[in-house]
């Protein structure tokens, strides 16, 4: 195993938001998520007591004051908590984050939510920040020390989805991706619909496009281009992804076999750690059987 | 030069058919067959009502029951800490969505599980 | 990287008067950025929740669609509530008005669903609304922050006032 990083670096308490897809259909993502970040010596664990972002795709179409007083539920929880709130999931991730800085911006509704927060007992007053599970790797741990901590470059080739939400910042949460995953000595190959939307949101409206238009052609492409395996980060799209590959097995009879691997996932085997030690195998659609193969044989 | 400008329009065109079948509007079944009445649409979407059942009742859109869990034990995890476990979590959940009127607004009735409308 | 940070301006102000008339026009434009677009289709389903309280992207009144030529684009058409528009001017109802925030609007109970607006708009937007057959268009959502840019998940819809709007899309365009 690669070596250790000191720990307590950075200082700041991390609590990891899980969100509703990851515990119940990801958990090899969770644990190489918690792998990870140990490995890296930060102070991460579970934000306890959390409830849905609720998702801003619903909700803020619904009413944007409920979706703010929903969401400012997990931020008093951290509050109270002391934590920084972590997200791996844009949608998460969005939801607090767009959630803290309307509070901060309008105190109208700060008092609006605090008063609707009041009689389950809560209180926000902003102390805790929200950051993306990628902002942490690459603004606090800094892409030097992951590259000291990569001990068993993965010498495959991959496609990404990073999300719509990432790209709300410019470019940044994007580049930060491509250049952990370039670290981990992942292949990127480009394509015409990286930046195409998973089709999630667009579920509620028009499932067929959203299944076929969206998800479709980047599982077509991925098997033209003979892909290793799909990486993602966010699990809201993982949930998409999941979804349209048995959506097609049923309806059209195309079996993919491009696995689709959490971000964390190819980070903790570059670091040393076994596919067994986070259950890679299990509960997945698409096994990722051929990658542990190729990884076994390039070793 | 004259080929390029073809192509131009014939790119143009195409757009503008892309453009034509997305602008196209359909209307229901129902309202065609009933061109007088009068479509009621409630507060809380159909196709998103499951959902929202699911995180009113959970607290989270998915449940983690025993199958989960034992794929979570396969991959070294316990429980999460989330409003599975922590039930006043949820109970915190329902009291903002009760005091502040959106269950009312949705039309969600609590006891018995659905939505009224 | 900080120019989302800086709080945008969500809300109409002061319209802006157009010279040698008595119109106004609105300050602000709502502008699409197709290099960031995913075609997440938030836009169109949050403006239909708020125009006809459905999830049917359908009835929204703004439309994004694939580049039929460059796979993985998305295009969008949207009302800019032009300073001088083509609708307002075809209505044979004089159905169309500019209200004092400078939002071009339809009056539904003077529009007789004619379709003469959709045919004078250069990107078409009026469309019918089967249910009550009056032609319907984008209202900016009364001067409010659009739903339409408070749902978008990839920045790619912007609010940007009309002048730095025109150098914007200019900009866009002449980096293609």
């Amino acid at each position: 195993m690669g070596t250790k990083a000191s720990s307590g670096s950075t200082g700041t308490k991390y609590g990891y938001f899980l969100g509703c897809v990851m515990p119940a259909k990801m958990p090899w993502a969770e644990k190489a998520t918690f792998l990870v970040s140990k490995h890296l010596g930060l102070d991460f664990d579970y934000m306890k007591e959390s409830v849905c972002c609720v998702r801003p795709g619903v909700w803020k179409a619904i009413n944007p004051d409920w979706w703010l007083t929903l969401t400012s539920q997990n931020l008093a929880t951290a509050e109270k908590q002391n934590i920084v709130i972590v997200d791996s999931c844009n949608g998460c991730y969005i939801s607090h984050w767009e959630c803290l800085q309307e509070l901060k911006e309008e105190p109208e509704k700060l008092e609006m939510v605090n008063r609707n927060l009041e009689k389950a007992g809560l209180k926000v007053t902003l102390s805790t920040d929200v950051k993306h599970f990628l902002q942490v790797l690459y603004e606090d741990v800094g892409i030097e020390k992951i590259k000291e901590n990569v001990v068993k470059p993965l010498n495959i080739r991959i496609m990404r989805h990073i999300g719509c939400h990432a790209r709300k910042h410019d470019e940044r949460f994007p580049m930060y991706f491509d250049e952990i995953m370039r670290a981990t000595g992942a292949t990127i190959v480009d394509t015409p619909y990286d930046k195409t939307c998973c089709g999630l949101l667009l579920y509620f409206a028009d499932p067929k496009t959203s299944i076929f238009e969206r998800i479709g052609v980047k599982m077509q492409t991925a098997k033209e281009l003979d892909i290793d395996a799909y990486a993602l980060i966010c699990s809201g799209c993982y949930d998409q992804f999941e979804r349209a590959v048995k959506v097609y097995k049923d309806e059209r009879g195309i079996a993919f076999e491009t696995p689709i691997v959490h971000f964390s996932e190819l980070l903790a085997l570059s670091f040393g750690y076994k596919p067994e030690d986070f259950g890679m195998m299990y509960c997945r659609p698409i096994p990722p059987t051929k990658l542990i193969q190729k990884l076994k044989e390039g070793k | 030069m004259m080929s390029g400008d073809a192509d131009r329009i014939k790119s143009w065109e195409r757009l503008l058919e892309a453009g034509l079948k997305v602008t196209e509007h359909k209307q229901d079944e129902e309202a065609k067959k009933y061109p007088l009445r009068k479509q009621f649409r409630p507060a809380a979407p159909d196709i998103a009502k499951a959902s929202l059942k699911r995180d009113f009742e959970v607290g989270l859109v998915y449940y983690v029951g025993d199958d989960v869990e034992q794929d979570r034990a396969l991959c070294g995890l316990e429980k999460p800490p989330t409003a599975h476990t922590f039930k006043e979590a949820l109970e915190r959940k329902r009291k903002i969505l009760e005091e502040s009127g959106i269950m009312k607004e949705l039309g969600f009735d609590k006891k018995k599980g659905f939505f009224k409308y | 990287m900080m120019s989302y940070i800086v709080a945008p301006q969500k809300k109409l102000k002061e319209p802006i008067p157009v010279p040698g008339t008595k119109e106004k026009v609105t300050d602000l434009v709502v502008i699409h950025d197709p290099t960031k677009c995913t075609g997440c289709g938030q836009c169109m389903i949050g403006c239909a929740y708020k125009h006809f309280r459905t999830f049917d992207k359908r009835y929204g009144l703004l439309y994004v669609f694939e580049d039929p030529i460059n796979k993985g684009r998305y295009v969008n058409a949207n009302c800019s509530h032009c300073v001088f528009p083509m609708c307002l001017a075809s209505c044979p109802k004089e159905a169309i008005y500019k209200d004092e925030k400078g939002i071009v609007r339809i009056s539904p109970l003077l529009c007789v669903g004619c379709g003469t607006c959709n045919q004078a708009c250069p990107i078409g937007i009026p469309r019918l609304d089967e249910e009550r057959k009056v032609y319907v268009k984008c209202d900016f959502c009364d001067g409010d922050w659009p739903m339409c840019v408070q749902m978008c998940s990839s920045n790619a819809l912007r609010l940007l006032p009309r002048k730095e709007a025109f150098e914007y899309v200019n900009k866009l365009r002449s980096g293609k």
